[in-house]
């Protein structure tokens, strides 16, 4: 039976190159994990017959640490729980363009400014339009912005700014989502990622897994970021944070964690999917499987307030992998 | 973190080091202040609020 559906699968994928539907996927999800190396393997295909071999390497940095005034529960900079990350303010041009030429300098070609911010308020805004160009300018990277839910003001004027790609993420289903924040709703997020399509952004919008989701949740996050289609979808695993209310989670197991991994590529054939936070403490030694198991990007070096693995342990693990770096976009 | 000091984790000095493994310092090992963290791809830079000191990592 599971051979019989990891062989559908692989037929609609590569021979008719079209898109499971849900119900394919939902089949796919309840395969026992004795079938994880096979649905693994065949997520690897799929993400090598869609995309190519290139791996996008991105940093990001916090510009603007902590104080945010919204209550994701998952996260050390809300100013709603008391965490030891606490409100920084924005990092001047100098400190920001130290952290890009680092960035560069690693190989990269993409670099995230993220701010912890509702929004962006007209002086943040500002001192984002001033940034991203003389990021670009300074160092040749293409600068990608996370700063919050948008008006459609914004969006268009951050696009017409040089803004690329523009991060933000669903993070969860709809359905989930009420358990994860208060302070403003799923359909917030996902009209922002509309309006972030509608001015030609490239869309990078993430799925945090591991916070108490269910697997249909899962299936039913599948479908909506299906709908939206973004460009990119960073793929994090919960880093349960001190002070946080899902301080108390244990990280997804490691094994489930590639099982998910897979899921996302064979949902999302085309899609930039990026290793994101959480992947130290939930692969350890297996990261590397992650990468043959449909990942096409990572986040390289640290994330916003936690540390990753070194910089030249990923670099090492792509040379050994044979997977050149490049710089990707939407592909078919 | 030696007897005495502040824990970087939490910034008391009855601690044992609650600091996660993959979290850069929070709090000051000298005086047990809060640390404003910066934190980029290749490194971090901690400067405590209270007393001053830095501590770095590349």
């Amino acid at each position: 039976m599971s051979r019989t559906l990891i062989r559908d699968a692989e037929d609609a994928l590569l021979e008719e190159r079209r898109r499971l539907t849900p119900d394919e996927l939902a089949e796919l999800a309840a395969l026992p994990d004795e079938s994880i190396p096979a649905l693994t393997a065949l997520a690897h295909q799929v993400r090598l017959a869609w995309c190519g071999p290139e791996v996008e390497v991105e940093g990001i940095l916090s510009a603007k640490t902590g104080g945010c005034p919204e209550d994701c529960h998952f996260c050390s900079q809300s100013s709603a729980f008391d965490t030891p990350v606490k409100a920084t303010p924005f990092l001047d041009t100098d400190e920001v363009l130290a952290a890009a030429r680092e960035t560069a300098e690693l190989g990269a070609t993409e670099f995230c400014i993220v701010l912890a911010v509702k929004g962006p308020d007209e002086k943040t805004l500002q001192r984002i339009l001033e940034l991203v160009p003389v990021v670009g300018e300074e160092t040749g990277l293409n600068v990608a912005v996370s700063a919050g839910i948008l008006t459609r003001d914004q969006a268009e004027r951050l696009a017409a700014g040089g803004v690329h790609r523009y991060n933000h993420n669903l993070e969860t289903s709809r359905s989930f989502f009420p358990s994860v924040a208060t302070t403003h709703t799923w359909q917030e997020r996902w009209d922002t990622c509309q309006l972030v399509k509608e001015q030609e952004m490239e869309l990078c919008c993430g799925a945090l897994l591991g916070m108490g989701e269910s697997v249909a949740q899962r299936l039913e996050l599948l479908g909506q970021l299906v709908e939206l289609d973004p460009t990119e979808v960073p793929l994090n695993f919960l880093n349960p944070r001190p002070g946080t209310p899902l301080q108390i989670r244990k990280p997804v197991s490691a094994m489930e964690a590639l099982r998910w991994i897979a899921l996302f590529r064979i949902a999302l054939p085309s899609v930039i999917l990026r290793y994101a936070g959480g992947r130290e403490i939930t692969l350890r030694e297996l990261q590397v499987m992650g990468m043959t198991s449909g990942i096409n990007a990572l986040i390289v070096g640290n994330y916003l307030t936690t540390l990753g693995r070194s910089a030249e342990e990923d670099l090492q693990m792509l040379d050994d992998l044979q997977m050149p770096i490049a710089a990707l976009t939407g592909v078919v | 973190m030696t007897p005495g000091d502040h824990c970087t984790g939490c910034g008391v000095t009855d601690c044992a080091g609650c600091l996660p493994a993959l979290d850069p310092p929070r709090y000051c090992n000298v005086c047990g202040g809060w640390m404003a963290v910066r934190v980029t791809t290749g490194g971090w830079l901690a400067r405590c609020r209270p007393c001053g000191s830095e501590t770095t990592a590349n």
